[in-house]
């Protein structure tokens, strides 16, 4: 046989080869046996030059020419073959989708902790900031400073714990000590809000305990009045608990503010009508507030006649409370899964 | 305060109904606690007459009666003694349902039918006790309803009175607050008294020692007294507001002052040494025997009223024993004087004594009233426990008080309230009030305002905007935005890394607890502390109203275990949780908080299912696992890990976080000593960290670093050590050798058995190596291999593994 016909017989071959393939892997055996290192095609590749140099570059030609024939029976068959092949592969790995998934495990926040910032960020986004005080405090920031001086018989609304050396110190009964901290370290304007554990001398039952939580708000500025202070409590209310929400205020004392009011909002689980949860009445009561006392700004010295201010509180398990229609205020502190889990 | 509607009516004129008035009251500043329809029960109570009383023929204690019921004649079984013919008395009808829940029917009482039943007062609920049937007054007509005869077709009301409002705490009081609220005039009773000649001038003196704190004692003198119950209507006002009915001369006391909100006390004069009344201060450890039997030792600072021997009586809190009015008593010195409220309000507080007159002392009483109140009460007495009232009148008020005047700035209501300046309107409200205005034209002019005594509560201008805002209605504001003009706004760096570690242990598979900041003594044992720990050094509450709640809390470990041990007891023992709080350590006057952050995790920590049938029990490298993620997601920075010794810890399993010189965290296996003192059978993983520490090595802000152009080489290495050699030591000493061409060395093979002899441990870890600005050669990568292999074997005994 001349050279050119065994290039020709090895591309009849190869192509046949190629074509009749039934797998991936039997073409690369292909490739190999034809077009690789000690393959028919690239030993007569070797031969060109035996050949006489004038027929050499036509040789080179038809036999480059030969393999790229090779090349696309190859990868044509290859193309048919491997369709076929993931088609199966697909097939076999199919899933049963019902089976239960391999789902991570993720905790819960608290679900104090969930209202707690979800109230901050009411007020963060209306500009206030975060402020923390300690939750054992002397007498000055939880009492006095407050303009409630010994014997003041607003303290027997509170009862009080006490801690530390000779007693001089007490477990805060609200988050109002933190106004007076601020306000001692910083002049007009200050927006801020608190939020913090407090401590009350009540013994455990469904609707008291020893420890809850309060968030404190104040904001003291040029020019601010009790008009300021409804409108910023009505913002929150209807972001909390739905715009539709009426809100109502009813004188109270606070020794710390004057004028003072606690602050309803229409029932949220029967929307006034009168209901279980709001006693027959359509209101719930929610937090306290009022317009801060001069007294509690002459002992930061500020001047009441130059900066005006409000300050409101509330406590947190009681919005828990109603907004989860939750009847037991113990189960905030006992940490069962079973409870904690329900407020993802 | 308690109060009657139809007592109240009796000061002012009420034109709305009880549950209006309760509206206006509630919008007004006076909370309401109950409101309360007191003839419910009474619907078929009616007045009898019982024609005749004949024996039971079947029963020996048993009477049958004749009663007429205005009409009609039925028979009603009765076994009281004082039942009698002709005895007017309330019968309940069959079908009643009287206030203490009876509800009555037709009965048949061996072989008798018995049509209703004739009641005591304490079947109607109108006294605790009785000895019989309620008699009722001879003029009473059969058939009529007794709801307005027994004086319970009224309304029940408790309010809650502010501590600013003393005033408020009497009849009076709340009369002149609801005219304000409807527009009217309070009536009082007027007083005119039936002097007899005798004077109390001679009789008896009274000396204030400490005007200080008796600034007015005022008395009257009452002879000729005849001990005995007060009337009905009288007994049943008192009850109704929970006072309960002593005699005639007592309870007439306790009326005055639910009147007029002046406590007043009636002493036995004849008891009363030499007649003579001493204010002063008790004498260190002087003794008094209460009205309530208990023997007092007093201080000096208690102030008393003694006789010329001892003291009779704690001054506004409570009358002594021994000059008590008793059956015996026939003649009688009221007091009715003023006190320091401090005072009083610390002497309640330190005896633990609060009665209806410290109450009201301790909150301040109006200095104007004493008279009133003392002359009301000997009208009273003469009228109704036959006594002779002495002419004159003891009136011991050594510094005359003079109303207040302040200056009101309609300007300055604007500024607060947010309303219009409107000098005439603010007048006519502070008028209501009982306030003298002076005003001129303009609605901006300044108002002189004198504020009446009993408004002890008004000291200041701030007082009276107050009043304006109350009766212009705090609805009628109109609400205002505010945005803060303060250039500090948002979560600081700190509270923002707070959020982000909540987040982040969430996110990782941990529920967060909320407990107590208090622990108990008991929690401190189950810890198995020695005594000179830290953690033993509880700061402690005071006055705990529990042992559980003794302590504060130094650290989060106990109280998480006991959320361990809640969960497991109920069967959830698969538990990852974590708390964020204070703990406190004692620090002189005022103990210091430090935040924590701790967790536990026991039981599965990776579900079981069908793909895994066991799931994966925690061990100590989940929680080594979390504490990685933790320095990695809030970007600590230099920090390394060591093995610790921690009483909470076994002490194989036991690790910290140090930063420095400084344990951020210590993390491991939970001892099992208090594991079983928390009756917990698997093993528990506990850490608790130090957050502000954290935060101190945490990166705010993450830095930019080029992404590697060129190619990294990575090799394994397989090393056999000796057991006790750790991995660390291995690690650090590859990471040493290899640096800084070195980045990443992960162990992914820790094999014993087969291949590796007994007592040492094949170690196998991939190794990559980068260079920031060109491709490392083979040569030089083999050459690092080379140096680390050659040190390992030197220093720490390794062994390369084929």
């Amino acid at each position: 046989m001349s050279w050119a016909e065994e290039l020709q017989s090895i591309k009849k071959a190869a192509i046949k080869a190629a074509a009749s393939a039934g797998s991936t892997a039997e073409l690369d055996e292909i490739k190999v046996k034809y077009l690789g290192r000690k393959g028919a095609l690239t030993a007569l590749l070797k031969d060109v030059g035996s050949l006489p140099a004038a027929e050499r570059p036509k040789a080179g030609q038809s036999a480059n020419a030969v393999k790229q024939e090779i090349e696309t029976a190859l990868s044509g068959q290859a193309a048919t073959l491997g369709s076929t092949e993931l088609e199966e592969r697909l097939a076999a790995d199919s899933v049963d989708v019902t089976l239960p998934g391999k789902r991570p495990l993720v905790g819960t926040k608290h679900v104090l902790n969930q209202i707690t910032d979800e109230i901050l960020d009411i007020f963060l986004e209306l500009g206030y900031r975060v402020a923390e005080g300690p939750e054992i405090e002397v007498d000055w920031y939880n009492f006095e400073a407050l303009n409630m001086p010994p014997e003041h018989p607003a303290r027997s609304m509170q009862d009080t714990l006490y801690v530390g050396q000779d007693n001089q110190a007490v477990l805060r009964t609200h988050t109002s000590p933190v106004q007076v901290r601020v306000m001692e370290q910083e002049s007009p304007p200050v927006y801020i809000v608190a939020p913090g554990r407090v401590f009350r001398r009540d013994v455990v039952d469904p609707t008291h305990s020893p420890m809850f939580h309060q968030i404190e708000g104040f904001a003291v500025d040029k020019g601010v009045n009790f008009g300021h202070l409804i409108g910023t409590l009505e913002t929150f209310i209807h972001q909390m608990f739905g715009k539709d929400r009426k809100v109502r205020l009813r004188p109270h004392f606070f020794p710390y503010t004057e004028p003072s009011a606690e602050v309803d909002v229409s029932c949220i689980v029967c929307g006034g009508e009168g209901c279980r949860v709001c006693s027959h009445t359509g209101w719930l009561e929610i937090l306290g507030c009022g317009m801060i006392d001069p007294n509690v700004f002459s002992n930061v010295k500020y001047d009441p006649e130059e900066h005006t201010g409000f300050a409101f509180g509330m406590g947190v398990e009681r919005i828990a409370m109603l907004k989860y229609g939750i009847n037991d205020i113990r189960l905030f502190f006992e940490n069962d899964l079973r409870f904690l889990g329900q407020y993802r | 305060m308690k109060l009657t509607l139809n007592w109240l009516k009796e000061f002012v004129d009420i034109g709305v109904s009880a549950e209006e008035l309760a509206d206006l009251y509630d919008l007004s500043g006076t909370a309401i606690e109950a409101v309360r329809y007191l003839g419910k029960g009474f619907e078929r109570v009616v007045v009898g007459e019982v024609l005749t009383v004949s024996k039971h023929p079947d029963a020996d204690r048993l009477q049958v009666c004749e009663v007429d019921l205005g009409g009609e004649r039925v028979a009603i079984i009765c076994g009281a003694p004082n039942i009698a013919a002709g005895q007017k008395v309330p019968v309940a009808r069959p079908g009643a349902v009287l206030p203490n829940g009876m509800e009555i029917r037709e009965a048949k009482i061996r072989g008798v039918t018995s049509v209703g039943m004739i009641c005591s007062e304490k079947e109607l609920g109108l006294s605790d006790e009785a000895t019989g049937i309620m008699v009722l007054a001879a003029e009473s007509v059969p058939g009529d309803p007794v709801g307005p005869i027994l004086g319970v077709d009224d309304w029940f009301f408790e309010l809650e009175i502010t501590p600013n409002r003393p005033d408020c705490m009497g009849l009076i009081g709340m009369a002149r607050e609801t005219a304000a609220l409807l527009g009217g005039e309070i009536r009082r009773p007027e007083v005119v008294l039936k002097e007899h000649s005798e004077t109390i001038d001679g009789l008896a003196t009274v000396v204030i020692e400490a005007p200080d704190l008796c600034p007015r004692y005022s008395a009257r003198f009452v002879d000729q007294i005849k001990i005995g119950p007060a009337p009905y209507w009288m007994r049943r006002r008192l009850e109704a507001v929970g006072i309960r009915s002593i005699n005639n001369i007592v309870d007439i006391t306790n009326y005055v002052l639910v009147e007029t909100g002046q406590p007043l006390h009636a002493f036995d004069f004849d008891l009363l040494k030499d007649g003579r009344i001493v204010v002063r201060r008790a004498k260190a450890q002087e003794a008094l025997e209460t009205i309530d039997h208990v023997s007092r030792e007093l201080i000096t600072d208690n102030l008393v009223i003694a006789d010329s021997a001892r003291a009779v009586a704690l001054a506004g809190v409570m009358g002594g024993l021994h000059s008590e009015i008793n059956e015996q008593t026939t003649r009688v010195l009221i007091e009715s004087a003023n006190f320091h409220a401090p005072n009083i309000r610390k002497t309640s507080r330190a005896l633990g004594l609060i009665s209806e007159s410290s109450l009201r002392f301790e909150r301040g009483v109006d200095i104007d009233g004493t008279v009133y109140a003392a002359e009301r009460a000997a009208q009273l007495m003469s009228e109704l426990a036959g006594g002779r009232i002495w002419s004159g009148l003891i009136d011991s008020y050594p510094e005359l008080r003079q109303p207040r005047q302040i200056e009101l700035r309609p300007k300055r209501v604007q500024a607060i309230l947010g309303i219009e300046p409107n000098a005439p309107a603010f007048s006519v409200i502070l008028n209501r009030l009982e306030m003298k205005t002076q005003v001129g034209p303009g609605v901006d002019d300044q108002i002189a305002v004198t504020v009446p005594t009993f408004r002890v509560d008004i000291e200041r201008e701030i007082d009276l905007i107050e009043e304006i805002a109350r009766f212009h209605g705090l609805n009628k504001i109109k609400p205002r935005l505010l945005q803060s003009t303060s250039p500090k706004r948002g979560l600081s760096p700190q509270q923002k890394f707070v959020r982000s570690l909540r987040e982040l242990l969430v996110a990782a598979g941990l529920t967060e607890a909320i407990n107590y900041s208090f622990i108990s003594r008991r929690d401190l044992d189950r810890l198995e502390l020695p005594e000179e720990h830290v953690w033993s050094q509880a700061p402690e509450i005071a006055n705990p109203l529990s042992e559980d709640q003794a302590l504060m809390r130094t650290t989060l470990l106990s109280s998480l275990l006991q959320t361990v041990s809640h969960n497991y007891n109920r069967d959830q023992k698969d538990l990852a949780i974590f708390e964020i709080g204070n703990v406190f350590r004692p620090d002189g006057a005022v103990p210091k908080q430090s935040m924590r952050v701790a967790g536990a995790i026991t039981g599965r920590v990776r579900p079981s299912g069908w793909f895994e049938s066991a799931g994966s029990e925690a061990d100590f490298y989940d929680l080594k696992g979390l504490f990685e993620l933790i320095c990695g997601q809030l970007s600590l920075d230099d920090f390394h890990i060591e093995t610790a010794s921690h009483p909470a810890l076994s002490p194989g399993q036991a690790a910290e976080l140090i930063s420095g010189t400084k344990a951020l965290a210590f993390f491991g296996a939970l001892h099992p000593k208090i594991q079983e003192n928390y009756g917990l059978r698997q093993p528990v993983f506990v850490f608790e960290a130090d957050v502000v520490g954290l935060f101190a090595q945490a990166k705010t802000e993450p830095t930019f670093s080029e992404i590697p152009k060129f190619p990294a080489v990575v090799l394994d290495l397989a090393m056999i050590v000796d057991e006790k050699v750790s991995w660390g030591s291995l690690e650090h000493l590859v990471r040493q050798t290899g640096a800084p061409l070195l980045k990443q060395v992960h162990l992914f093979d820790l094999y014993r058995g087969e291949g590796v002899p007994a007592g040492k441990k094949s170690l196998a870890f991939n190794l990559t190596y980068q260079a920031g600005e060109r491709t490392l050669t083979d040569n030089e990568v083999g050459h690092i291999q080379k140096r680390i292999i050659q040190r390992a074997e030197r220093e720490l005994g390794a062994q390369l593994r084929d």
